[in-house]
C-alpha cells in the first residue's frame, strides 16, 4: 500500500514536472512571436547594466564594491528593485552571450520570467495538493498556466509573473516555516521574502497575509503557551528582520543614501502617475478608479469555468468551516485539532487572494495595468478552483462507475481535460494578442471591444506587422513607431524580427507610414494622421479576430 | 481534511428517521455534473466567436453595393463602432472626412449602417430603417432620416484665402493671421497641424480631425482661444444663410478631459447696415463651451437672413488660453 502510495506520488510529480515544462517550451518557442513591450526595452537595458556589475563582481570584486560602480549599474530604472533584472542579466550573459543556448537575446532576457511562471505553477501545485489533495493540487497548477494573461505576461522580462510566482514561494515558505516549525524553513522564509520584497513592491501588501493569518491561527488554536507562541512568531520575526536585510543585499541601488533611496523608492510607487485605460468604453485617467473594475475584467480575462470552480471551491471551504463552528457551538465541546488545521489553511488561501486583490478595490488606486497588477492572487484562486475540481471529481465518480467502466485515475484525467480544453483554447487563440484577447463569457476579442475594454498596451503588437511591411513598405521608408519604444523598435529590427532597413520615426509627418496601436486615448494619434495625410483610409488594418490592432497609413505621395 | 464530511451528529434515544443524505447527495453529484456541461458550453463558444471574423470579400462586396446607392448627402458609418478601421479601409474614398468624422448627424438625408453581428449605431437612434442586404457576414442596412436638414453653406468650406479672414484683436490693434500651405505636423498627442491654415502669433486656425471628450473622432476648425484680452475673429466671406446656423463646438479631449480651463465663448455677428445705426455688426447669438460638456450643438437663429449671402463673423473668446484647443463646426441650412 505505501508502496504504491509512494508510486502515485512520484508519478504525480513525474506529470506535473513533465506538464511544466512543456509550458516552458511552449512559452520558449512562441517567444519570438510575441513583440516586445515598452517596459522589457528598458529592462533589458537595465538587466545588462547588472550583467556588467555582476561580471565586474566575479572579476574584480574591490572595484565592483565601489560607489561609482555600484551606481553606475544600479541607477538606471531604479524606480523597480533588482533581483529579477539580475536574472534577466545573468541569463543573458550565460543563455546567449556565453553559451549561446538562446540565438535571441531577447529570449535570454525573458527566460527567467519563463522560468517564474512555472515557479509559480509549481508552488500551486505543492501548496494545492498539501491543502486540498493531488487532484486539486494538479488542476489548480493547469488552471494558473491556462489563463491567456498570465501566459502572455509570463513571457516578458517584466516582472508581473515575477512576483506573482514570488509571493506564491512566500506563502509557501510561510506555511512551511509555520507547520514545520523547523529553524531552517524560518530562514528560509525570511530569505524568501527578501528575495519577493526585491522583486516587486507588491511584496509590501504580503505582511497582511501572514500577520492574519497568525492572528487566526493564534485564535483557534485550543491554547497558546509561551512555547507555541514564540513558534508562532518566529516566521513574523523572520520575515521582519531577514526580509529587508535580504532585499538590501541583493539591491546595490540602495547600498549609498539608503534613507533617501527607500523614500524615493516608496514615494515613487505611493504617489504612482495614472496612466489611460478603457474601462466599460470610458477611458480612466485620474482617480477616482471605479471599484468595480477588478471585478469585472477578471471575469472578462479569467476563463469562466476557472472561476466558477474557484467560487464553488471557496463556498465549499466556508461551507465547512460554517459547519464546524456551528458543531463547536452546538456540542460545546472543543473540535479536533486537524479540523481546525484544515481553517488555518483556508485562512491563508483565503488571505492570499483577497490582500492582493483588497488594494484594487480602493478608489485612489490607479488602474494603469489591466489585470496583472493582482495576478498575486491568482495562484490561490486556482488552488480553490483545484480543491473545487477535486470535490466534483469524487462527486461524479460513483455516478460514472456505476455507468461506465473507467478507472479512478482515468476518470479524473478525462475531467480535467474536459475542465481545462476552454482555457487551452482560450489561451493558445490569444497570442500574440494576449491583451487584446477576452474570454468567452465577455465575448471574445470582439466582446471584450464591443464592451469598450482596453485593447492593448505597451505599443508591442508592433511586431505583427512584419508580413504587412515585409511586403508592402519600401526599402529605407520611414515609420511613425506610435507606442512602440525606440528599443524595442531598435531590438526587433536587431532580431531579425522586423526589416531592420526601416527607419523610425517619432512623428507621423516625418514617415512614409504611420501606425495606431489602437486603444482608446490614442485616438489622437489616428485623428492627427488623418489630419496630416489628408486621408481617412487605413492601407492596411492589423486584426485579431476581426478587431483592429494596429492601423497602418501611407502619406500620400509615398505610393508603392 | 476538517470533519465536514460529516452531515450532524444523530440524536440519541430517538428511532432513526429516513437518512434524506442519499437522494442529496445523488442530487449534489448532478448539480456538480454542471460543471463539465459548462465547460464545455464554453470551449463551444470560444469556438463560435473565433469563427466570426468578416472576410475581407464581405466588405468588398458591401462598399461595392454602397458606392452604387451612394448621395452626396448620405453617411455611411460601421457597427460596431470597433470595426470603423477596418470599414474605412475597405470602404476607401466613400468614406471621406466629413463621414468618418461627422458633426452632426442631422446633415445626412439618409445612413448606410455597415454592421456585424447585429450591431446598430446608437447615434442612429431615431432613423427609420428603409432596406437591409446581406453580403456575406455584413448587413448594409439604409436608413432615412426623419430629422434632415439641407445645408445650405458649410463653414468647413471657407477654409482658404479667398473665402475666409481670421484676426486677432486685442483693444484697437488688429493683427491678421496669414494663410499658409504645407508644413502639416502631427505628434502622438495634441491637436495636428493641417497643411492649409491661417497662421496666427498664437497658433493655427484650420480643419483638423481631433477627438473630442469622448474621444469621438471630429472634423472641424481648430481655433485655439487667445489670452484673456484678445479675441480671435474669424470671418467667412459670402455665406449663403438660412433659417438657421447649427454650430457645434468642443475642445480636444486633451484640453478638456481635466476640466480645469476656462469657458470659451463664440459670438456670431453678421455686417449689416441700418439706417439708425450704420454699418455694424449685429449679434446673432452667442455659445459658450464649458468644459465637461463635450462636443455639444446648438442652433443660432438667422431668419432674418434667410435666403441674403453676407459674411458672418464668429468671435471666439475665453479668459484664459490655457489648453483652450477649441473646435468648432457650422452649416447653414
Amino acid at each position: 500500500m505505501i508502496v504504491h502510495k509512494r508510486r502515485l506520488v512520484f508519478n504525480t510529480r513525474l506529470g506535473l514536472a513533465l506538464g511544466v515544462a512543456a509550458y516552458l517550451a511552449w512559452l520558449i518557442r512562441s517567444a519570438r512571436t510575441l513583440g516586445f513591450c515598452r517596459d522589457e526595452s528598458f529592462y533589458f537595458d537595465a538587466a545588462q547594466n547588472h550583467a556588467r556589475w555582476i561580471k565586474l563582481l566575479l572579476d574584480s570584486p574591490k572595484r565592483a564594491f565601489e560607489r561609482g560602480a555600484v551606481d553606475g549599474a544600479f541607477s538606471y530604472n531604479h524606480e523597480h528593485p533588482s533581483f529579477l533584472k539580475n536574472l534577466f542579466g545573468v541569463s543573458w550573459a550565460y543563455l546567449h552571450e556565453k553559451w549561446h543556448v538562446f540565438d535571441d537575446a531577447s529570449t535570454s532576457f525573458r527566460f527567467p520570467g519563463m522560468v517564474m511562471a512555472c515557479l509559480a505553477i509549481a508552488v500551486t501545485y505543492s501548496m494545492g495538493s498539501r491543502f486540498y489533495g493531488r487532484v486539486a493540487g494538479l488542476f489548480a497548477a493547469g488552471a494558473l498556466a491556462l489563463m491567456p494573461r498570465v501566459f502572455y505576461h509570463a513571457h516578458l522580462a517584466c516582472f508581473d509573473v515575477g512576483i506573482m510566482a514570488m509571493i506564491a514561494a512566500s506563502v509557501w515558505a510561510y506555511e512551511r516555516a509555520h507547520a514545520t516549525g523547523k529553524p531552517s524553513w524560518i530562514v528560509a522564509f525570511g530569505v524568501v521574502y527578501g528575495m519577493t520584497l526585491d522583486t516587486k513592491h507588491n511584496a509590501w501588501m504580503l505582511p497582511a497575509v501572514f500577520l492574519g493569518h497568525t492572528l487566526v491561527v493564534a485564535s483557534t488554536s485550543p491554547k497558546v503557551d509561551v512555547r507555541r507562541a514564540v513558534r508562532l512568531a518566529a516566521p513574523l520575526v523572520s520575515m521582519g528582520t531577514l526580509g529587508p536585510l535580504v532585499c538590501y543585499a541583493l539591491w546595490p541601488w540602495l547600498w549609498n543614501d539608503t534613507q533617501p533611496r527607500i523614500r524615493e523608492y516608496v514615494s515613487f510607487h505611493m504617489n504612482h502617475e495614472y496612466y489611460n485605460m478603457e474601462f466599460l468604453g470610458r477611458n480612466y485617467f485620474s482617480a477616482p478608479s471605479p471599484p468595480h473594475y477588478a471585478p469585472v475584467m477578471i471575469a472578462a480575462t479569467v476563463p469562466t469555468i476557472t472561476l466558477v470552480l474557484f467560487a464553488v471551491g471557496a463556498a465549499e471551504r466556508l461551507r465547512s468551516f460554517g459547519r464546524l463552528v456551528a458543531r463547536r457551538l452546538r456540542t460545546k465541546e472543543a473540535q479536533p485539532e486537524l479540523a481546525w488545521t484544515a481553517v488555518q489553511r483556508d485562512a491563508l488561501v483565503f488571505a492570499a487572494v483577497a490582500v492582493p486583490l483588497a488594494v484594487f478595490f480602493l478608489p485612489s488606486t490607479p488602474i494603469f495595468g489591466g489585470t496583472k497588477h493582482w495576478f498575486p492572487a491568482y495562484p490561490f484562486m486556482a488552488m480553490l478552483a483545484g480543491r473545487a475540481f477535486s470535490v466534483a471529481r469524487a462527486r461524479l465518480w460513483p455516478l460514472v462507475r456505476s455507468r461506465i467502466p473507467i478507472r479512478s485515475g482515468m476518470f479524473a484525467a478525462a475531467l480535467g481535460l474536459v475542465c481545462l480544453a476552454a482555457p487551452l483554447a482560450a489561451t493558445a487563440h490569444s497570442h500574440p494578442f494576449g491583451l487584446s484577447a477576452y474570454v468567452p463569457l465577455a465575448g471574445g476579442t470582439r466582446g471584450g471591444a464591443s464592451l469598450g475594454l482596453n485593447r492593448q498596451f505597451w505599443g508591442f503588437t508592433t511586431q505583427s506587422l512584419a508580413p504587412f511591411l515585409e511586403r508592402e513598405a519600401r526599402p529605407g521608408e520611414r515609420i511613425f513607431i506610435h507606442d512602440t519604444t525606440w528599443g524595442a523598435f531598435g531590438r526587433m529590427q536587431q532580431e531579425k524580427r522586423l526589416r531592420s532597413d526601416l527607419s523610425g520615426v517619432g512623428a507621423p509627418t516625418d514617415g512614409d507610414l504611420a501606425i495606431v496601436h489602437h486603444e482608446l486615448h490614442m485616438a489622437e494619434a489616428d485623428t492627427n494622421i488623418q489630419t496630416a495625410y489628408e486621408t481617412t483610409t487605413p492601407v492596411y488594418v492589423l486584426t485579431h479576430d476581426g478587431v483592429p490592432i494596429i492601423s497602418v497609413y501611407r502619406r500620400p505621395g509615398t505610393r508603392r | 481534511m476538517p470533519a465536514d464530511n460529516q452531515d450532524g451528529a444523530k440524536s440519541a434515544g430517538r428511532p432513526p428517521a429516513p437518512s434524506p443524505r442519499p437522494r442529496r447527495l445523488v442530487f449534489a453529484a448532478y448539480a456538480f455534473a454542471l460543471l463539465p456541461v459548462l465547460a464545455l458550453a464554453e470551449l463551444a463558444a470560444h469556438a463560435v466567436e473565433v469563427r466570426g471574423t468578416v472576410p475581407d470579400d464581405d466588405y468588398k462586396a458591401a462598399a461595392q453595393a454602397v458606392g452604387k446607392e451612394l448621395r452626396d448627402d448620405d453617411l455611411v458609418i460601421f457597427a460596431p463602432g470597433w470595426s470603423d478601421p477596418v470599414g474605412r479601409m475597405h470602404f476607401g474614398a466613400l468614406v471621406t472626412p466629413e463621414r468618418a468624422a461627422f458633426t452632426d448627424v442631422s446633415r445626412f438625408a439618409r445612413a448606410f449602417e455597415v454592421s456585424q453581428g447585429g450591431a446598430t449605431r446608437p447615434e442612429l437612434a431615431w432613423f427609420q430603417p428603409v432596406s437591409e442586404t446581406r453580403h456575406g457576414s455584413l448587413v448594409v442596412r439604409r436608413l432615412d432620416n426623419p430629422r434632415y436638414e439641407k445645408v445650405i453653406d458649410d463653414l468647413l468650406d471657407h477654409v482658404g484665402p479667398d473665402k475666409m479672414t481670421v484676426h486677432a484683436r486685442t483693444g484697437a490693434n488688429d493683427a491678421e493671421c496669414r494663410f499658409v500651405v504645407g508644413g502639416a505636423a502631427a505628434g502622438t498627442w495634441g491637436p495636428a497641424t493641417p497643411a492649409k491654415r491661417f497662421q496666427c502669433g498664437h497658433g493655427h486656425v484650420g480643419v483638423v480631425t481631433m477627438p473630442d471628450l469622448a474621444y469621438t473622432p471630429r472634423r472641424c476648425i481648430y481655433a485655439p482661444a487667445t489670452d484673456g484680452a484678445t479675441r480671435l475673429r474669424i470671418t467667412f466671406l459670402d455665406v449663403k444663410f438660412g433659417a438657421k446656423i447649427r454650430f457645434s463646438h468642443g475642445i480636444h479631449v486633451e484640453g478638456e478631459r481635466a476640466k480645469k480651463g476656462a469657458p470659451v465663448e463664440a459670438v456670431f455677428k453678421v455686417p449689416v447696415e441700418t439706417k439708425g445705426e450704420g454699418e455694424h455688426e449685429k449679434t446673432y447669438g452667442r455659445a459658450v463651451h464649458r468644459d465637461g460638456d463635450g462636443w455639444s450643438t446648438l442652433d443660432v437663429d438667422t431668419r432674418e437672413l434667410a435666403g441674403n449671402t453676407g459674411d458672418l463673423v464668429v468671435e471666439l473668446h475665453a479668459t484664459s488660453a490655457q489648453e483652450r484647443k477649441y473646435c468648432f463646426a457650422g452649416t447653414t441650412r
